[in-house]
């Protein structure tokens, strides 16, 4: 009996131990999958991060693929993607237990979330669901030579541009250029036209009311227009801006734009408008009086902003340049989701600033002033000398195109 | 001498060069001009074979174009060239 007795508290002992054994013993070893960028800055900050980690915990291992230059480790990302269904949009992007942190903000946020995930994979047994995809593809991880990466890409202190003078690089911020690239497109005499046309008519109305309310209709749409496409192209190159080739697509673009654009200065020194588009120009000044001047008001609304719409769209060819160039740069930077939205939104009122100076003027003063296409000119050359320093940046040196 | 003026209600060209004319037409009552807006008055524009708008066309008393501007152009340089011409 006091065998049995004896036997019976090893097997309860024996249980118990194990039982206890398993979590204290359960830190299991986690392997990070981090996807970063050679010279971009938010990837520099998380490797110092990660370089800390790997000193804290020696149980976490840490895979580092470059995919700005290597198309094989670009391949992959994308791979892993689709595989587990996860979004990679932004650099750097790290992958623990099927879980991918896109972009790196501190720290404390995305540094934390990062912890956080480390600390989940240690207490229960994860998955890694990365690997089996990764030896399917043959892949090894590129290998870090000495240490963490440059924590910051070289930026000069200032810098000089020719025809503007010389830039402080501490005054520049995403504000700043955002103001300065709104404002810049702005100028561009493409989509001012239809404007001056629609105020020309509005101008013969007697309802003072209605001219205000089709006007602002009309600069309401054609900013809701220019937002859509604008967030159209962010949302393609967050989507597809981790790749090298797009990146040098576009800076290849932004330089032959930007020489265009400058060309264009030197080219139309008097200013004028050109005679060979008056036909379409004709058809869509009688397409607006048939609209305006519809009896049924809401009939006039409607058919003022859907003309908006298409004009700006049909316009956009001959403004897609900086657009296309903003979008890109935004999404190098690391920022919230609303902030890019807001960013748009800064880039679009400035956009517009010129054709509301206009409208206003024309609505106070019952006056159509046109705005000397002098100042087009010069937005044209400044414009085309900033496109190409953003183009040559975005093929060579991306990392001081990231803001936030 | 006799000026054609050729411009359009959607070139901001054009508008801006209105108020320079209205100020010249006050410093040269004696000046004859006419405006023609080029969407109306399309066998003008082939006529006189315009490139781009604004345009101002210049004649002697027999009618004869004898110069000719385009674009937005500097109101000092016209009151100069109208001073300059204004017998012909």
């Amino acid at each position: 009996m006091f065998y049995m007795r004896r036997l019976f508290l090893l097997i309860i002992f024996t249980v118990l131990a194990f039982s206890f054994a398993v979590p204290v013993s359960a830190a299991e070893s986690v392997t990070i999958y981090f996807f970063y960028g050679d010279g971009c800055p938010h990837c520099a900050k998380e490797e110092l991060f990660l370089a800390q980690v790997e000193k804290d915990f020696p149980d976490v291992k840490i895979q580092r693929y470059e995919v700005w230059h290597n198309t094989d480790n670009q391949k992959l990302v994308v791979k892993i993607g689709s595989e587990l269904d996860i979004s990679v949009t932004s650099m750097p992007v790290t992958i623990i237990n099927g879980k991918a942190f896109n972009g790196y903000f501190n720290d404390e946020s995305t540094g934390q979330m990062i912890l956080n995930a480390i600390f989940n994979c240690q207490a229960i047994k994860c998955e890694d669901n990365v690997a089996p995809i990764i030896a399917k593809l043959n892949k090894k991880p590129t290998e870090v030579e000495s240490g963490p990466m440059t924590p910051n890409p070289v930026l000069p202190p200032k810098f000089k541009i020719p025809f503007i003078g010389e830039i402080k690089t501490a005054s520049l911020s995403l504000p700043t250029l955002t103001i300065i690239m709104g404002g810049l497109d702005g100028f561009n005499p493409c989509a001012m036209w239809i404007l001056l046309f629609l105020i020309s008519l509005l101008l013969g109305m007697k309802s003072r009311k209605r001219m205000l309310i089709l006007g602002s209709a009309f600069i309401f749409a054609s900013a809701l227009s220019y937002f859509v496409f604008m967030a159209a192209w962010l949302n393609l190159f967050l989507f597809i801006g981790m790749f090298f080739w797009i990146r040098l697509l576009i800076g290849g673009f932004a330089v032959g734009a930007g020489i265009f654009n400058v060309k264009g200065f030197w080219k139309k020194k008097d200013g004028g408008c050109s005679a060979a588009e008056q036909e379409k120009k004709t058809k869509i000044f009688s397409r607006i009086k048939e609209i305006i001047y519809k009896r049924q008001f809401l009939w006039a609304l409607g058919g003022i902003m859907i003309l908006a719409f298409t004009v700006n769209l049909f316009e956009l060819l001959c403004s897609a340049g900086f657009p296309a160039i903003y979008t890109q740069m935004l999404a190098l930077s690391n920022l919230p989701v609303w902030k890019y939205y807001a960013y748009l939104l800064l880039y679009i009122l400035f956009y517009l600033l010129d054709d509301l100076v206009v409208f206003i003027i024309a609505m106070t003063t019952l006056r159509a002033v046109g705005i000397s296409t002098k100042y087009g000119r010069y937005s044209s050359l400044i414009g085309g000398i900033i496109m190409v320093l953003i183009g040559v940046l975005l093929m060579l040196k991306p990392g001081w195109l990231m803001f936030g | 001498m006799k000026v054609l003026k050729f411009g359009a209600v959607w070139c901001s060209a054009c508008l801006v060069m209105n108020p320079h004319w209205a100020e010249i037409e006050k410093m040269f009552p004696e000046l004859e001009t006419e405006t023609f807006d080029v969407d109306e008055r399309r066998d003008l524009v082939a006529q006189y074979k315009l490139a781009d708008f604004p345009a101002f066309l210049f004649l002697d008393k027999e009618g004869r174009e004898f110069k000719r501007f385009y674009g937005e152009v500097n109101k000092k340089e016209l009151v100069r060239f109208i001073e300059e011409n204004k017998n012909r």
